[in-house]
């Protein structure tokens, strides 16, 4: 539950960008041909009779396979999801879905933020345009960072415009 | 004894009473875990198109799996 201040409002989300998502579930494409693998191996060196009972114990017990990986699959995805930084009119709320039961979320408002830089390293997030970004607080010189979020220069300026408009506001 | 006797002797073993079994727990933990995806998803989303969908993607891919898993002790 995300609790917003009066006259608050939610202008932007951000992400990690997908394919860090896609490199997490790759593992589990493997897991869903393993099973097979085995039977083929297994098929090589030893001379299995597929009777229709092997058949339906093979085909209960993958079925069960696929069931848990389902599973685990989403429960990938929501960590995934679930990691996100809230932009509002008035702050940032960054929400860290540490693991399934483990969820950190700290908050720091716009005319708290001393400066803003982005981290883009390594050949594939420089095409698919992915990187930290890090933001430095009045706070203690707290540093907030979201790793591999999409889309970071952009992000970047987005938070710059709202700081410059908070400003102006508290300027008046 | 060579191992395709083995697995024959094994098969052989199993009987219908041990795969429901089997469903029996695999769906216990699918109905915990789907309880607790779901709860997250509804408690702290803020996109609920995509949770939306997600939930339906979720729970129609598993009632397939686990339909299949009955199907498979149907014609053991």
């Amino acid at each position: 539950m995300i609790y917003l201040e009066p006259k608050e409002k939610i202008l932007l989300a951000v992400r990690k960008h997908w394919f860090v998502f896609l490199v997490e579930s790759i593992g589990l494409t493997l897991l869903v041909l393993l099973p097979i693998i085995l039977l083929l191996i297994l098929g090589l060196f030893y001379d299995l009779h597929l009777t229709l009972k092997i058949f339906s114990i093979f085909g209960f017990l993958y079925c069960g396979w696929l069931t848990l990986i389902w599973i685990y699959f989403f429960v990938i995805w929501t960590d995934y999801y679930l990691d996100v930084w809230i932009i509002t009119n008035n702050r940032i709320i960054d929400i860290d879905q540490k693991a399934i039961f483990h969820r950190e979320v700290s908050s720091f408002h716009l005319d708290k933020i001393q400066d803003i830089s982005v981290e883009v390293s390594g050949l594939i997030p420089t095409l698919l345009n992915f990187g930290n970004l890090h933001v430095q607080t009045a706070s203690d010189n707290r540093e907030f960072v979201i790793r591999n979020a999409a889309n970071p220069g952009v992000v970047k300026e987005f938070i710059l415009r709202q700081c410059q408009k908070i400003h102006k506001i508290s300027g008046e | 004894m060579t191992a395709t006797t083995s697995i024959n002797i094994f098969v052989e073993a199993i009987t219908t009473n041990h795969l429901w079994l089997v469903f029996l727990v695999t769906v216990s933990y699918a109905i915990i875990m789907s309880w607790v995806l779901i709860y997250h998803w509804r408690s702290f989303s803020t996109d609920t198109k995509t949770i939306k969908l997600a939930q339906v993607l979720y729970i129609t891919i598993l009632f397939a799996l686990l339909g299949g898993m009955v199907f498979f002790i149907s014609i053991f």
